[in-house]
């Protein structure tokens, strides 16, 4: 399947500063999480799939065609930009008609569009008020109705939760799964892990301005297996379970948790590891009440990788 | 085991007093507007006229040491009488110096001041900094005079010091120390006026800055007021003069006209309200004639054209006499900003003064000398009779009184910080 | 409280419903947004206030008993004060802002996220600017034309139907050339270095050198202003102020013996329209290629 989005040897240089570092990166169709910390490159990214920056050096293409100074190319694609800035005297509705105006819609066409992306993001109630009279999080969803206004095939939306409440948090992650599901792609830059990981398991990982890891959070996981797995067991008698595992050869170490009842432990190999979890409840008589793996959130993922 | 706090920890060592924490402000200011390639460029040329400056000191100690080569140059400007003892002219000489030192450099300040002014204050308000100010133990005034002293901080490198620095050398290049007793109000007096420039320049540009948060329209606002209010204060004072010539002009030959009428024949054209003899020229004996007159009455004609053309120049210096007199209640040139600050400098170096003591001491005049200062020479140019004492002073240096300057000054100031007090406010203003 | 979104099931794709000549639409809208922006805010007040400068005093000297003739005061208002000083200013207040307005406030993104050319974007932008100073140049030209010959038979009989639209035409004809040459200086990412360059390029070539009768002043856009003035309007002011008697000393020279402009030796009038052209468009081409190739960016709130 050809890449929505393609990026092949991209670095980016501001002046001394490296913003991406050779990045080749395909990312299919669908909604897709870009995750990093602060200054890892996840907006300069965005900034060069959407054609406002310039690679210093490789080729980005989005849906197969070069993206600097591509005009026609910009009708299919929406940001909603991670900076807080509007023209300020417009209304809300204003604001996404003037957007949708831009993309070259006629009159009625752009306040219909606009109509039906301010009651998309939730604003139809706000959307006559001055923008300089907003919270945060109306912010946000207007800047997210700009994007969509002239329903574009792919959309990349830099740091779209920051400011927002949780219960817009919610409406949002909803907005944007909804847009999935309605075929479009996503590309959702984040720092937060939960946010994204509530919005899809596709990720990747950025650091640094280099590509840490990219796929499903469950490939991710599988790629990484030359680091320690941690799982842990919560059983009654979880000292004498430490003594029995503490003797198994892939087991790297073990940890005990007493105030919650259970072990800590961590393996290089955690197929066999689960293989012999049954074995050991049924024959030594050990009641394992519940097994779970820290690992499974992107959190733990991605001190792995970072750290690394 | 001790257990130590991790957490917030507060400040417990000693602060400085109370009176100087908006240095802070200032030298952080400073500190940028040093990195900044144009203020730096821009200082560098400024101080090219404090060499001027320094030159002249050097070159007029060099004359009270009778210093042959250039006695030898001086000989043709000025007397003898003065190069014998130039040390009589010497806080004379020196106050002129400085007085052409600071009209070139006020073109230095208002430049820098558009390029580092602008963005003093409508840089905190565009990225909300102004609580990160006022959320520590300072104060609105802090805040302002610490903006402040960067304007200050400028106009001290480019005007000041500089001055100071000529003032040692001049006064190392002198033979006694008495030099300091004759010249120290000209030290004092640049002190000053650098205070008068930073106080009107800095607050004025401070709430031009307060007013927006986009830098670009504060300086070209600043410009905007600089270029536009000096072209008006020409403006204004050109046009008034020169009708205020005109009329005492016509007024004067429409009288000797009245008095003294032409031949009979000759004729005379009206234009507008005034009246004109017209003339015609002679092809034979290449002169110019009255127009109309039969060939017998050349003579008579001939006679008349003489007496007139005295009358003429009479009438034309009358006027212009009439046109000096009037500047001195002239309030026009103050509609120049920088003219307002001249006139204060003016005061402060007593520049007129100065201009007069030349004046007596320099008796015929002398071509050469009021050329070399002619460059500087305001717009409003008064003649003053030959000989008189005043004809430097009157043509050098604005007339009117200046009380004048020093209230709209303190307009713009009061002006100023009422904008101030209005525009920067603790935390309203937060985005 | 926001509303809860009503429905959050799109449907299918469609292709956006954009029609058929989508640019000149998208044009059309983004000229009408610059000229909303410029026609909004204190920059309009500030630049009312300066132009008012010229309507206001010469009805103050008017007033006075010892006025000068309406010529005098009409060369030096609206032949010097304005084409030298206040139509520069403003040009560079809007052309060096049209796009680093956008830049400072972080709104340029979307401008450049929609499917326009950025030269085309650029050309608009500056198009509006130059509207916009044209009509306050002429606005105020004209107000200062009737504040100057008011009470005077030549006010209808000569100087509002035909002296006021010529001179009104060379204004805007002398910020197609200032809006073309600024709005390369707004193009620059530091707003210093633009003010700087628009600053000294009007004081030095505009204020300075224009004056000279030298090589160098044919690099200034108030020479072709100064030329085609004396083609098109046979100043009559020259002959009329104080009275033009030929012996005096209080003549008043004509307005070329004042600018030092010869017409016999000067470019004829053809000749100043295709240079002041010529080099405007060569301005406007080096403008949108430098917008071609300009890399912006508005994460950082100061770009300098």
């Amino acid at each position: 399947m050809t890449p929505i989005i393609d990026f092949e040897g991209v670095s980016k240089w501001y002046g001394n500063v490296i913003g991406l570092n050779k990045l080749t990166v395909r990312i299919p169709a669908g909604v897709t999480g870009l995750l990093g910390p602060n200054g890892a490159g996840k907006s300069t990214l965005l900034q060069l799939a959407t054609g406002q920056l310039r690679p210093s050096q490789g080729r980005v293409r989005v849906l197969g065609q070069p993206v600097w100074n591509n005009a026609a190319l910009l009708r299919q694609v929406g940001l909603c930009p991670e900076q807080d800035a509007f023209w300020e005297w417009m209304t809300g509705f204003d604001f996404v008609r003037t957007c949708a105006r831009l993309t070259g819609m006629g009159r009625r066409a752009a306040s219909e569009a606009a109509e039906r992306a301010l009651a998309t993001v939730g604003m139809t109630e706000h959307m006559g008020r001055a923008i300089r009279g907003y919270s945060k999080g109306m912010r946000q969803r207007t800047k997210l109705a700009q994007a969509l206004v002239h329903e574009p095939r792919v959309l990349f939306l830099d740091e779209p939760f920051t400011g927002t409440d949780p219960l817009g948090r919610h409406e949002m992650i909803e907005v944007i799964r909804a847009l999935g599901a309605a075929g479009r792609s996503v590309l959702v830059s984040s720092h937060v892990l939960y946010e994204v990981q509530a919005l899809t398991p596709n990720i990747i990982l950025l650091h640094r301005g280099r590509l840490v890891a990219e796929g499903h959070v469950r490939q991710i996981r599988d790629l990484i297996d030359a680091h320690p797995h941690r799982i842990v067991l919560v059983c009654d008698n979880h000292r004498a379970l430490a003594a029995k595992v503490v003797a198994w050869d892939d087991v790297e170490g073990v940890k005990v948790m007493s105030s919650e009842s259970a072990l800590l432990v961590e393996t290089r190999r955690p197929d066999a590891f689960y293989g012999r979890l049954p074995i050991l409840a049924t024959r030594d008589g050990v009641r394992i009440r519940e097994v779970y793996s820290e690992d499974d959130n992107l959190e733990a993922v991605f001190k792995y990788l970072v750290n690394k | 085991m001790p257990i130590f706090d991790q957490g917030y920890q507060h400040w417990k060592g000693p602060l400085s007093g109370r009176v100087w924490r908006w240095v802070t402000i200032a030298r952080y200011g400073v500190r940028v507007q040093r990195n900044n390639r144009i203020v730096r460029l821009l200082l560098l040329t400024a101080w090219l006229p404090a060499l001027g400056l320094i030159g002249a000191m050097v070159v007029w100690g060099m004359l009270e040491r009778q210093s042959e080569s250039l006695l030898a140059i001086f000989s043709k400007f000025l007397p003898p009488e003065v190069l014998q003892e130039p040390q009589a002219l010497r806080a004379t000489m020196w106050t002129l110096a400085y007085s052409i030192f600071f009209k070139v450099e006020m073109y230095f300040i208002m430049l820098l001041v558009a390029f580092a002014g602008p963005g003093l204050i409508s840089q905190d308000l565009r990225l909300n900094a102004l609580p990160l100010y006022l959320a520590r133990p300072l104060t609105r005034l802090d805040y302002f005079l610490g903006k402040l002293g960067v304007i200050g901080a400028l106009v001290a490198s480019v005007a000041v010091i500089p001055a100071a620095a000529a003032y040692l050398v001049g006064v190392c290049f002198c033979l006694d120390l008495d030099v300091i007793k004759d010249t120290y109000p000209i030290l004092l007096g640049s002190v000053a006026y650098g205070i008068v420039i930073t106080l009107s320049a800095g607050t004025l540009i401070l709430a031009l800055s307060s007013l927006t948060r986009r830098t670009l329209y504060v300086g070209i606002t600043w410009a905007g007021l600089w270029l536009i209010s000096a072209a008006v204060g020409t403006i204004m004072t050109t046009i008034h003069g020169e009708s205020l010539r005109q009329e005492v002009y016509h007024a004067e030959s429409d009288r000797w006209l009245d008095e003294h009428p032409p031949p009979v024949g000759a004729k005379i054209k009206q234009y507008g309200n005034h009246r004109h003899p017209v003339f015609q020229n002679n092809p034979k004996t290449s002169r110019l004639e009255l127009a109309g007159l039969q060939p017998a009455q050349q003579a008579e004609g001939d006679r008349w054209v003489q007496e007139w053309s005295r009358a003429n120049g009479q009438a034309w210096q009358k006027s212009r006499t009439e046109e000096g007199a009037a500047t001195r209640g002239d309030w026009r040139p103050m509609c120049s900003y920088t003219a307002n600050l001249q006139r204060i400098a003016d005061l402060l170096l007593d520049t007129e003064g100065a201009w007069i003591t030349l004046g007596k001491a320099v008796d015929q005049p002398q071509a050469a000398l009021k050329k070399s200062f002619r460059v500087v020479m305001p717009a409003n140019v008064v003649q003053s009779p030959p000989g008189s004492e005043r004809r430097f002073a009157d043509q050098f240096v604005l007339q009117y009184p200046w009380w004048w300057s020093a209230g709209v000054l303190a307009g713009l100031l009061g002006l100023s910080t009422w904008i101030l007090t209005r525009r920067v406010k603790s935390l309203d203003r937060l985005k | 409280m926001t509303t809860a979104p009503t429905s959050i099931t799109l449907g299918p794709i469609r292709e956006a419903p954009i029609r058929r000549g989508f640019m000149l639409s998208a044009l059309a809208a983004l000229f009408i947004l610059t000229l909303r922006q410029n026609l909004r805010g204190r920059r309009l007040l500030v630049l009312s206030l300066l132009f008012l400068l010229p309507v206001v005093l010469p009805g103050v000297i008017k007033w006075a008993p010892d006025s000068p003739p309406p010529e005098a005061l009409e060369f030096a208002f609206v032949f010097n004060l304005i084409p030298h000083l206040l139509a520069p200013l403003t040009a560079l207040l809007y052309a060096a802002g049209a796009i680093q307005d956008e830049v400072e406030d972080q709104t340029l993104t979307y401008l450049l996220l929609r499917p326009l050319p950025r030269w085309a974007l650029y050309w608009t932008r500056l198009a509006a600017a130059w509207l916009t100073t044209s009509v306050l140049t002429g606005l105020f030209t004209t107000l200062t034309l009737v504040v100057v010959y008011w009470n005077t038979p030549e006010l209808w009989g000569d100087v509002l139907p035909r002296r006021a639209a010529i001179v009104v035409g060379l204004m805007a004809l002398a910020q197609v050339g200032y809006c073309s040459l600024f709005g390369i200086f707004g193009l620059g990412t530091r707003r210093v270095l633009s003010l700087f360059g628009g600053l000294i390029y009007i004081i030095v070539f505009e204020g300075l050198l224009a004056n000279f009768d030298a090589v160098v002043r044919r690099l200034s856009v108030v020479y072709y202003f100064r030329v085609l003035s004396l083609h098109w309007l046979v100043p009559s002011g020259s002959t009329k102020w104080p009275t033009g008697d030929p012996g005096s000393a209080t003549r008043m020279p004509p307005w070329s013996e004042i600018w030092s402009i010869d017409l016999t030796t000067a470019f004829s009038a053809e000749r100043c329209l295709t240079i002041l052209l010529a080099v405007s468009a060569l301005f406007l081409l080096i403008g949108a290629m430098r917008m071609r190739s300009q890399e912006f960016r508005m994460k950082t709130a100061e770009g300098s």
